[in-house]
Formats: structure tokens, sequence, C-alpha cells
């Protein structure tokens, strides 16, 4: 009885082994497949190692159809062909990411590039800013130069103008003094009825009468009345002919003042030729400064005698 | 033929000059190899030779990806070089 219930045992194990067996390695096949399905459905890396995959769903399809024998040596290879099909799908995405450094890469350089050019389009437009500036100031400055200049030549013209209307007005004033001075000369001359002519001496035909320098005031062409009266009576007997008037000096004072005084003396002496009745047209007033002495300069009463006015009749 | 397959396979991670856990594989693939070369049954000979191939594929893989992560590593650190000296501090630029 012990021995035949020892058979149905023993017989009983026989038939649940290979069931047992059967189902250990089902279970190891279903991870495996589980384990290949969970890296397929990766979104990053399903996509990825295509030929590794297709490799380890074959080596799976091998182990779940191999024979008793075989199946412990297919596990192992569909194991290692799944992990070889993630280390490679790995392998894939970080190629993939290397690539997008590399265009990252790109990216830094052209931004930096960007940069650059902003850099100097911002440094040229500073150097254009500041070139401006010193050309304007530059300009200020000749504009301001070029103001005071003008304010310059302005003042000085206003100063000249100034002192063109002051010598006017004290020549004006002079003037006016000698005016003053030749008609209170005329006025007491009107009053001298018995002066005689100037003393006259002959050149050949030419009569020729001589102002002596006492005629006029010191330094002055005015005429004292003593002499205003003796041209009078003297044009009372010069006749038809042309009359020459020669002013002279002493060799004292410069050259040009000694002629404008010789002139300004010839033209006293001919107005009153002219107020006297003689035509205007016979007379000829001429300064001679002191190029014609007629006595020695070193001595008091030699320059008194070049000190003269010669009213030279033809 | 699976000899020859198994051979390529050695072959071709041999190229990829694994290293660390690639080493360690293409080391087992060869040995599997040559086991395979060495075996008198042919069912031993087949499954040595298809194990030498699976490793020797998981060895280039693994170097495939030592390789990949040093250039992910190397061109990232060269950005940041490049950021930091051209983006950030651009007058330091060389």
């Amino acid at each position: 009885m012990i021995l035949r219930l020892l058979a149905v045992l023993a017989l009983s194990l026989s038939m649940a082994l290979p069931a047992a067996a059967q189902s250990d390695h089902e279970r190891a096949v279903a991870a495996l497949s589980s384990e290949l399905q969970a890296l397929e459905a990766d979104p990053s890396l399903g996509p990825l190692a295509r030929l590794e995959r297709l490799q380890a769903r074959q080596a799976v399809a091998d182990a779940g159809a191999a024979r008793r024998s075989d199946r412990e040596h297919k596990l192992a290879l569909a194991g290692v062909r799944i992990e070889t099909a993630r280390l490679a799908a790995e392998a894939e995405l970080l190629s993939a990411q290397a690539e997008q450094l590399d265009r990252e890469r790109d990216q830094i350089m052209i931004e930096a590039s960007r940069l650059e050019a902003e850099r100097a389009r911002r440094e040229s437009e500073r150097l254009r800013l500041q070139a401006m500036a010193r050309e304007e100031a530059l300009q200020r400055e000749l504009e301001q130069a070029e103001a005071d200049r003008t304010a310059a030549v302005q003042q000085a013209q206003a100063e000249t103008e100034q002192a063109r209307k002051l010598a006017a007005a004290r020549a004006r004033e002079a003037e006016l003094a000698r005016r003053e001075a030749e008609l209170a000369a005329a006025i007491a001359a009107d009053e001298i009825t018995d002066a005689a002519p100037p003393p006259m001496r002959r050149d050949g035909n030419r009569r020729i009468y001589t102002l002596s320098g006492n005629a006029f005031a010191s330094g002055s062409a005015s005429l004292t009345a003593e002499a205003q009266a003796s041209l009078r009576a003297l044009a009372g007997q010069l006749g038809s002919g042309q009359v020459s008037i020669e002013g002279h000096t002493d060799s004292q004072g410069a050259d040009a003042a000694n002629q404008a005084l010789s002139q300004r003396r010839a033209e006293a002496v001919r107005r009153v030729m002219e107020e006297a009745g003689v035509a205007p047209g016979r007379l000829k007033a001429v300064g001679r400064g002191k190029s014609q002495p007629v006595a020695d300069n070193g001595t008091a009463d030699g320059r008194a005698r070049n000190r003269r006015v010669e009213i030279i009749v033809n | 033929m699976a000899l020859a397959a198994a051979e390529r396979a050695v072959m071709a991670a041999e190229a990829a000059q694994p290293r660390g856990q690639a080493a360690l594989a293409l080391e087992q693939a060869r040995g599997q190899w040559q086991a395979a070369q060495s075996a008198r049954r042919k069912a031993d000979k087949l499954r040595f030779a298809e194990a030498a191939a699976a490793n020797a594929d998981l060895a280039h893989a693994r170097a495939r990806l030592d390789a990949a992560r040093e250039e992910v590593d190397s061109r990232a650190a060269r950005n940041a070089d490049l950021r930091r000296r051209l983006l950030v501090n651009p007058e330091r630029r060389p």
C-alpha cells in the first residue's frame, strides 16, 4: 500500500515538475519581453537602435520557442541582446545630443559675431560722435575768433572814425579860427587907409613883391591886418599880368611842415588878392618850403628874411 | 556561419577600443569565440558562437555609449567655455 502511494506521488511529481518548469520559463520570457517593451515605449530611446532592438526581439522570440535544453542559453542571449539594444539606444541619443551641442556651438559663434559687430558699431558711433564734438568745438572756437576779430576791427574802425571826426572838428575849428582871425584882420585892415604895397624888386621884366615873415602870426597862415592892407594896396597896382604867389620858410622844423606852412601862407595871400578884386584866373599860389632861401638860415636875421611870400608879376 | 558572425562582431567591438566594463565584455566574447572554435560538438560550437557574438555586440554598444558620453561632456564644456569667453566676457576673446 505504501509503495503504491509512493508510486502515485512520484507520478504526480513527475507530471507536475514539467508544468512548473514551463511556467518559470514563460515568466522569464515574459519578463524579458516586458523589459524590451518598456525600452521600446521609452519616448526618447524607443525610436533608436532599430537593428539592436530587432535582434533583441528575435532573441526573445527564440527564447520563447527554445527547446528545454536551450532555454537557459537562449534566455541569457535575449537578456544580453536587450541590454545591448538599451546601450545602443542611449549611445545614439548621446550622439544626437553631441550634434545638438555642435549646433549650439555654431549659435554661440553667430551670437558672438553679432555682439562683436554690435560692439564695433557702437565703438564706431562713439568715435564718430567724438569727432563731431571736436569738430563742433573747433568750429565754435573759429567762430568766436572770427567774432572777436570782427569786433576788434569794428572797434578799430570806430576809433578811427572817432579820431577822424575829432581831427575834422579840430581842423574845422582851426579853419574857423583862422577865418575869424582873417576877418578880424580884414576889418582892421579896412581901417588902414595909408598902407603901401610890399617892397618890390625887379628881375628882368618881372616885378617881385616880398611880404616878410612877420606878416603872419608865428607858425600861422593868418595875415596881420597890416599885411592885408599892404596886399590890398598892391592889388590896385598889379595891372593885367599873371601873378604867381610863392610861399617860403626858414630851415627850422620838418620839411613837410615847412612845405605845408608855405603853401597855406601862399593860399592866404591869394585869397586876400582875390577879395581885393584880382581875377582868380590870374593868381597861382605855390608853397616852396625851405628850398629857396635868400639868406643864411644860421642866423636869426637870415631866417627872418627867408620866412616870406613873394608875389611875382609877369 | 555563426562562427564567422561572431568573429566579425568581436573585430567590430575591438575597433571601438572599449574600456572598463566594455573591455570586460569583449574579453568574455573573445573567450567564448575561442571556445566555439575549439568545441567538438556542433551544438556547443553554435552556443559559444552565439554567446560570443552577443557579448561582442554588447561590448561594442557599451564602448559607443562611453565614447558618446565623453563626447557630450567635452562639447558641453567647450560650449560653456565659449559662452563664458564670448558672450559673458567678450573683451577676453582670444
